[in-house]
């Protein structure tokens, strides 16, 4: 046992906020839980973001709103070096987030999925570092997010993200699908690749194991 | 995926896994502009403002690409595979 102290924060536009890495010796995971743990929004939250559109406030911030009105809960700094989340945070769990823990799907757990199904976005890691804001078609990703929320976009018309295991690590090669349905809270349809294309390999930038990915400002 | 695709892919590959000279650059240059006229609906980038902040954005964290492969770059002496690796880069990066 590591007696440490605790603080609380809060951190705003994030559903779920990550930051550290191994070598820094701590990290913080912040994740908003309560009755609409994993972003869906509840029957009466629903309700409340379609009147808020009604009034014309933007989907997006809509949900926002709704969503800001919950108490947020933030979780603790990790345990230091000596538990790593590399070293100890890939077991399973069927919540997919735990306090202070991100829990990722192991080898073990790929090697034992259906070829296709759905699946926890929280338990998947991104291949790249950055991305950008918008689809190939122009579509964005924050708005697919909100979109998916508030019911105006069915999950399973969207494209299943490509899953592939990379140095004992599950990685997908579809990151703004992955990072929309992580802000959405919503269960994603995947598909495994037993091999990465070759093609693929330059995507594999991320500088935090997956665990998080920056979506690029348009300049 | 067509017999074309697999060919053009199976050039690039090769190619890339040559020592890169000015000449396989060159060469390199002409199997993209093949690539994009019987494949563009792979590609990820398909307009030129999107495949050069592709390029951008690659080649900002290209040294964790090759450190994930790695391989050991000097980023301030880049050299042909360098140029050939962000070209390629921008095809697929979102």
């Amino acid at each position: 046992m590591v007696n440490q102290s605790v603080s609380n924060f809060h951190i705003a536009y994030h559903h779920t906020y990550f930051v550290g890495r191994d070598d820094w010796g701590f990290s913080a995971w912040a994740h908003n839980v309560g009755e609409g743990c994993g972003g869906r929004l509840s029957a009466a939250e629903k309700d409340h973001v379609r009147e808020l559109v009604g009034q014309g406030v933007p989907v997006r911030d809509a949900v926002q709103q709704v969503r800001s009105a919950r108490p947020a809960t933030p979780t603790t700094p990790t345990p230091p070096a000596d538990t790593p989340p590399s070293a100890t945070g890939d077991g399973s769990g069927a919540a997919g987030v735990v306090p202070g823990r991100r829990v990722f799907l192991t080898p073990e757990e790929f090697a034992n999925l259906p070829r296709t199904g759905t699946i926890d976005p929280m338990k998947i890691r991104f291949s790249q570092d950055s991305i950008k804001g918008s689809f190939k078609d122009g579509g964005n990703v924050h708005q697919l997010a909100a979109d998916l929320i508030a019911g105006k976009v069915d999950p399973n018309s969207i494209p299943p993200i490509r899953l592939v295991e990379r140095d004992g690590k599950i990685y997908t090669l579809d990151n703004r699908r992955l990072k929309a349905f992580q802000e959405a809270g919503i269960t994603i349809s995947y598909e495994k690749l037993d091999t990465i294309p070759t093609k693929e390999l330059y995507k594999f930038t991320t500088i935090n194991e997956g665990v998080d990915i920056v979506v690029r400002a348009p300049r | 995926m067509s017999d074309s695709t697999n060919d053009i892919e199976e050039q690039i590959h090769g190619l890339r896994q040559r020592a890169i000279s000015k000449q396989d650059f060159l060469e390199l240059l002409s199997l993209l502009r093949e690539d994009f006229r019987v494949n563009s609906n792979q590609w990820e980038n398909t307009t030129l403002e999107s495949y050069l902040e592709a390029m951008e954005a690659w080649a900002a964290q290209m040294e964790q690409y090759y450190a994930s492969r790695g391989v050991s770059v000097d980023p301030d002496r880049p050299g042909w595979r360098v140029f050939v690796d962000i070209l390629l880069a921008a095809r697929v990066y979102e």
